[in-house]
C-alpha cells in the first residue's frame, strides 16, 4: 500500500469523523473543565487536609466523573466511521478499491484508534495537570494509573462497536456486543485507586486481540451468502 | 477472443429459495452486453456475485481471468463498477472524491472526470450529498471513466434518472466506448436505451432461464403477429411460440420463426388460430414480448 | 488467512472472557451467605466454643469443641467477657471466675481486640505513600489532621495541603532529627494508622535501609523518635499499629519469616517498648485474618483463611494454654461448587480475597471436568458435522474444545468456521459448501 493511498483513506475517514470528533473534543474539554471546577470547588468548601485524607486513605476518586468518557468516545468514533459505510452497503465501494481488504480495514481502525488516542492523550495530560494542581505528584500519577482501565474501556468500546457495525448478520452483531460488554464490565470494578495495576497488562494483551478480530466481520461482509 | 466475464453452471440461493440453479454465459472482451430481466430475477445478485460481494452456492464465475470471489487488487483496478442507485460517498465534495480515488488507480485520467463534472456547473466544493440523482450519476460516471477501466459493470444506471440525464449518461458512455478496447456489462430497466448501445443481449428470466444473443439477431428474428381465434382456446407458448399476449386490443403472439413455418406450426397444433399481420416492434415491445408483462 | 487469524483471536477472547465470568457468575447466582465461624475460648468451661451458620435462614449452632450443643443464652454465658452487657442485664455481674471477681469496669478496662488482615499487608493493596503525621499532643480532646502531609523517601518531606507546596522548615527539622537518631536513608516502608478516631496517636513506624525500625511522632510540633528494639535477625514485613486505651501494647509486628510479635508500649508513654513473640502454629499472614481478643484472664488468637479456623488461648503472659482448629462450615464445598467446577476444565478469578488488587488466578480442575469436556467435544463435533465440515477441517476447532471444554464449545458455537475456511482459495467449483456435495 502506497503512502498516497493511506492518506486518501485517512482523508475519507477524517471527513466522516470530523464533526463527531470535534464534538467529542468539546465534550472532553467541557468534562475536564468541569472536573477542574469541581475539584477547585471542593477545596474551597472543605479543608484541604480532609480532602487529602479522603483521596489517600478513604480512596475516594475525585476524578470518577470522567470514567465513562473514553467508552462513549470509542463508541461514537466507531459509529461515525462505520455507520456511513453500512448505509446502502457503501462498504462495497471500499471493498472494490484495488487494495487488500484487511489492510483497508486495519487502516480504518488505525485511523479511528489514532483519533481516540488523541483524546485519550488530552484526558491523560489534563488529568495529571488538574490533580497535580491540588495534590502532590504521587496522587497525579496514581490518578493516571487508576484511569488506565477507563481508557482501555474506550478501546473496547471502539472495537466492539466496529465489530458490530461491520458485521452483516444480526445475531452475530449481538455476539460481538455481548463479548464487548463482558469485557467492559471487568474494567469498572474498582473500589479505590490503582487496583488494576497488576492485572492491566493481561487485560491490555487481551484487548489487543480485537486488532486481528476486526477482519472477520469484513471478511464475512465480503463473502455473504 | 477471450471472455471478460465467463459464468459456468452458476447456482445461487437465498436460504432455501433458489435464484438460479444452472447459469452459463460469457461477455466477450470489447463487447457491450446488456443483462435484461424483470424485477426480481436476480440481476443485482448476479452483479454482486460477479464482484465477489457474494459467494455462489455452486458453479464458476471468472472475471478478467480470475475467480470473482478472489479478484486481485490489480484486477479490481481494471474494473469500473457502478453500484445500484449510483451509490457513492455523499459526504465528499466534487474535488474531495477525486482526490480520494486518484491514488488507487495507476491509469487515473482526472481530465475525464472534470470534463464530465464541470458540465454540471457546480463549484468543486459542492457536496455530493446535496446533488440531485442525475448530477450524482454524472459524478459517478466521471469517476469510472477516470479510472480508465478495461471492464465496466454498471448495475441499473438508469435508476432515478430523468430522460435528459439518462440520455446524457448514454452519450458520454458511448463516447467513452468509442475509444475502443472497453468491455461493458450493463443492466437497466429502460430497454429502449439499449438499442443504440449494446452488441449483445442476455435475457434472464424468473427461475434462471437465460437466453443470450446479438442485438441485431434479436431485432431481425423476433417477430410479433396478430391472430384471431375461431372458437376454442388461444394458443399457448411452445417450442415455436415464445409468448402469447391477450391483454391488448388485438391478441398477439411472439416468435423467432418466419411467417411460413409459424403458419405451418399453427395449422398442425392450433388449427383454430388464424395468423394476422406482422406488427412493428420497438426493442421494449420485443423485450416485453419475450419476457411477458407479468 | 487473516480471516482465520481473526476468528481464532475472537475464539481466544471469548474463551478468556468466559473463564473470567464463570466464577463471577456463580457468585451472582449462588451467593455464599455463610460468614466465618465465630470461635472463642470460654473462661468458664476452659474449652473452645463456636457459633456457626449451617444453613439457610438463621440456622445457627452454638457448640463447644467436644460437640456439646448449647442454646444461645447458655452459649453467651460461656463467654461472659464478650457478652458482659448481657451478663449485666441478666444480673450476673460481678463475675466469679477462677477464684476472682470481675465487675463491669474491670472487664471494660481489660478488653481489647487486635486485628491483622491480609489485605492490610504491604503489596496487598495500592497505597499512595503520603501520610499525615498528627500532632500527638493536640491539647484538646480530639485529634485533628495537620495541614501538611509526610512524604517519606530520601528525606522526610512535608507538603502543605493548603498550598500544595513543600514546607522546607518542617522537612529539614524532621529529616535532621531522624538522621541524628541513626536512620539510614532512604525510608523503605512506612506503617501507621491514618485516623483521627483513635485514643491517641502513635505516629508512624519507619523502616530504614538497614532494616532498623523507628517510631516517629510529632509532639508539640517537634519530632520525637524512638528506635524499636527488634530481636536479632528479625526483618520487618509489616507493623500493624493499634492505638488503644489499654496502655500495654501498640500493635503487632510481622516478620518476613512469618513470625509475629506483640509490640509493647512503654508505660503509658505511647512509645514503643519491647516485643513479645506470639507462638501461632499454622498462621499464614498472607492468607489468614488474625484477631487477638484480650480479656481479664486470657488472650485468644484466632486466625482463619476461607476454610480453616485455628485458635490459640494464652494466659496474660502470652503463654499458650490451649489450642484448637476446625474446618469451617463455609470451608465445606457445596454441591453447587462441585458441579460448577466439574463443568469447566479451568477458570480465571480476578478477585483476590486477600487484597484490594484485582489479579488473575488460574484455577485448573481439568480432571473433574473430564466428563463435561467429553460431552462438549461430542457436541462440538456434531455441530461442525451438521455445518458440513470434514474431519480434517474441524480438527483445530475440536482440539480447542478438547482443551477448553464447555468454554470452547460455546466459543465455537458462537463463532463457527467460515465457509471460505473450507473452500480452497481460487477454487469455486463444487466444494464442501453444500452438505450433499463431495
Amino acid at each position: 500500500m502506497r503512502a498516497a493511498m493511506l492518506s486518501a483513506i485517512f482523508l475519507k475517514e477524517w471527513l466522516k469523523v470530523r464533526w463527531v470528533w470535534l464534538g467529542l473534543l468539546v465534550l472532553h474539554l467541557g468534562m475536564l473543565l468541569y472536573l477542574l471546577l469541581a475539584i477547585r470547588h471542593q477545596f474551597r468548601v472543605e479543608h484541604s487536609e480532609m480532602i487529602w485524607y479522603w483521596a489517600f486513605e478513604l480512596r475516594r476518586l475525585l476524578y470518577a466523573p470522567i470514567q465513562y468518557l473514553p467508552l462513549l468516545t470509542g463508541v461514537l468514533i466507531a459509529i461515525a466511521q462505520f455507520g456511513p459505510e453500512m448505509l446502502g452497503g457503501r462498504f462495497r465501494l471500499s471493498l472494490h478499491l484495488p487494495l487488500r481488504a484487511d489492510l483497508l480495514v486495519w487502516s480504518w481502525v488505525g485511523f479511528g484508534a489514532l483519533m481516540g488516542a488523541l483524546l485519550a492523550l488530552l484526558d491523560a495530560v489534563a488529568l495529571y495537570w488538574i490533580i497535580a494542581g491540588w495534590f502532590p505528584h504521587e496522587a497525579a500519577v496514581s490518578a493516571l494509573l487508576t484511569a488506565l482501565p477507563w481508557l482501555l474501556g474506550g478501546w473496547i468500546g471502539y472495537f466492539g462497536a466496529t465489530l458490530a457495525l461491520l458485521e452483516p448478520a444480526a445475531p452475530r452483531r449481538l455476539i460481538y456486543l455481548g463479548l464487548s460488554a463482558a469485557f467492559l464490565a471487568l474494567l469498572y470494578q474498582h473500589r479505590g485507586y490503582q487496583e488494576y495495576d497488576q492485572v492491566l497488562p493481561v487485560l491490555i494483551a487481551l484487548a489487543l486481540l480485537f486488532i486481528p478480530a476486526v477482519i472477520l466481520p469484513a471478511h464475512r461482509y465480503r463473502h455473504q451468502r | 477472443m477471450t471472455a471478460a466475464i465467463q459464468v459456468e453452471r452458476l447456482a445461487h440461493r437465498y436460504g432455501r429459495r433458489p435464484i438460479y440453479s444452472d447459469l452459463s454465459f460469457s461477455v466477450p472482451q470489447g463487447k457491450v452486453v446488456a443483462l435484461l430481466g424483470k424485477n426480481g430475477v436476480g440481476k443485482t445478485t448476479l452483479i454482486r456475485l460477479l464482484m465477489g460481494f457474494m459467494r455462489p452456492s455452486a458453479g464458476c464465475c471468472q472475471v478478467l481471468g480470475e475467480p470473482s470471489h478472489a479478484l486481485s487488487p490489480a484486477t479490481r483496478a481494471r474494473i469500473g463498477l457502478l453500484l445500484e442507485g449510483h451509490l457513492t460517498y455523499d459526504l465528499m465534495t466534487i474535488a474531495q472524491i477525486e482526490r480520494f480515488y486518484r491514488p488507487f488507480y495507476p491509469r487515473w485520467r482526472r481530465e475525464l472526470y472534470f470534463d464530465l463534472v464541470d458540465r454540471l456547473g457546480l463549484p468543486h466544493g459542492h457536496r455530493i450529498g446535496n446533488m440531485s440523482c442525475g448530477q450524482r450519476s454524472q459524478v459517478v460516471l466521471g469517476l469510472i471513466f477516470a479510472q480508465d477501466p478495461d471492464l465496466m459493470i454498471l448495475d441499473d444506471y438508469s435508476m432515478g434518472l430523468d430522460a435528459g440525464y439518462r440520455r446524457l449518461f448514454l452519450d458520454y458512455l458511448r463516447r467513452f466506448l468509442d475509444e475502443g478496447g472497453k468491455t461493458l456489462f450493463v443492466t437497466s430497466h429502460v430497454v429502449q436505451d439499449m438499442e443504440s448501445l449494446v452488441d449483445e443481449l442476455i435475457f434472464l428470466q424468473r427461475g434462471g432461464a437465460l437466453r443470450q444473443l446479438p442485438l441485431v439477431d434479436f431485432r431481425r428474428d423476433f417477430r410479433c403477429f396478430g391472430f384471431q381465434v375461431d372458437g376454442g382456446s388461444a394458443p399457448q407458448p411452445d417450442a415455436l411460440i415464445e409468448n402469447v399476449d391477450l391483454h391488448g386490443r388485438e391478441p398477439v403472439l411472439y416468435s423467432f420463426a418466419d411467417r411460413e413455418p409459424l403458419e405451418a406450426h399453427l395449422a398442425t397444433h392450433w388449427p383454430q388460430v388464424r395468423l394476422g399481420d406482422e406488427q412493428p416492434l420497438s426493442l421494449e415491445d420485443a423485450f416485453i414480448g419475450l419476457t411477458g408483462k407479468y | 488467512m487473516t480471516a482465520r487469524i481473526a476468528r481464532w483471536s475472537l475464539l481466544l477472547l471469548t474463551i478468556v472472557l468466559l473463564a473470567l465470568w464463570w466464577p463471577l457468575l456463580k457468585e451472582l447466582l449462588f451467593e455464599y451467605r455463610y460468614g466465618k465461624t465465630d470461635l472463642f475460648y470460654s473462661p468458664v468451661i476452659e474449652r473452645f466454643v463456636y457459633k456457626e451458620l449451617l444453613g439457610e435462614g438463621h440456622a445457627f449452632i452454638y457448640r463447644d469443641q467436644d460437640a456439646n450443643d448449647y442454646d444461645r443464652q447458655t452459649f453467651e454465658t460461656l463467654i461472659p467477657f464478650i457478652y458482659y452487657k448481657n451478663m449485666e442485664l441478666w444480673g450476673k455481674l460481678p463475675l466469679q471466675l477462677a477464684g476472682q471477681s470481675f465487675d463491669k469496669a474491670q472487664i471494660q478496662a481489660e478488653r481489647q481486640v487486635l486485628e491483622l488482615k491480609p489485605g492490610e499487608l504491604p503489596g496487598h493493596a495500592p497505597r499512595i505513600q503520603l501520610f499525615p503525621l498528627l500532632e500527638a499532643n493536640p491539647g484538646r480532646a480530639r485529634l485533628r489532621f495537620p495541614e501538611d502531609i509526610l512524604r517519606p523517601s530520601e528525606q522526610l518531606t512535608f507538603i502543605n495541603s493548603d498550598h500544595n507546596r513543600i514546607d522546607p522548615e518542617l522537612t529539614t527539622r524532621f529529616t535532621e532529627a531522624l538522621s541524628e537518631a541513626g536512620f539510614v536513608w532512604p525510608v523503605q516502608a512506612t506503617f501507621g494508622r491514618v485516623s483521627i478516631l483513635k485514643a491517641f496517636d502513635a505516629g508512624f513506624f519507619l523502616l530504614d535501609r538497614a532494616g532498623q525500625l523507628f517510631q516517629l511522632r510529632r509532639v508539640d510540633g517537634l519530632p520525637e523518635i524512638t528506635p524499636v528494639p527488634l530481636p536479632e535477625g528479625l526483618e520487618v514485613r509489616h507493623v500493624k499499629v493499634a492505638e488503644n486505651k489499654r496502655g500495654d501494647s501498640l500493635g503487632l509486628i510481622l516478620g518476613e519469616d512469618g513470625r509475629l510479635f506483640l509490640l509493647g508500649q512503654a508505660d503509658g508513654r505511647r512509645t514503643a517498648a519491647g516485643l513479645t513473640p506470639l507462638a501461632l502454629p499454622g498462621y499464614d499472614a498472607e492468607t489468614m485474618a488474625l484477631k487477638i481478643l484480650f480479656n481479664p484472664l486470657h488472650r485468644t488468637a484466632i486466625y482463619a483463611n476461607q476454610r480453616q479456623i485455628k485458635a490459640v488461648a494464652m494466659n496474660r503472659a502470652f503463654e499458650p494454654i490451649a489450642r484448637y482448629e476446625r474446618r469451617m462450615a463455609m470451608g465445606e464445598p457445596r454441591l453447587v461448587d462441585r458441579v460448577w467446577q466439574a463443568l469447566v476444565p479451568f477458570s480465571l478469578d480476578l478477585r483476590d480475597p486477600n487484597g484490594r488488587y484485582l489479579r488473575l488466578s488460574l484455577d485448573v480442575h481439568a480432571l473433574a471436568a473430564l466428563p463435561a469436556s467429553a460431552v462438549a467435544l461430542l457436541l462440538a463435533w456434531l455441530l461442525l458435522w451438521r455445518r458440513g465440515l470434514r474431519f480434517l477441517a474441524m480438527t483445530p476447532s475440536l482440539l480447542l474444545v478438547a482443551f477448553t471444554g464447555v468454554y470452547g464449545l460455546i466459543a465455537v458455537g458462537l463463532i463457527p468456521p467460515e465457509p471460505s475456511d473450507r473452500a480452497g482459495a481460487g477454487d469455486l467449483g463444487r466444494t464442501a459448501l453444500e452438505p450433499g456435495a463431495t
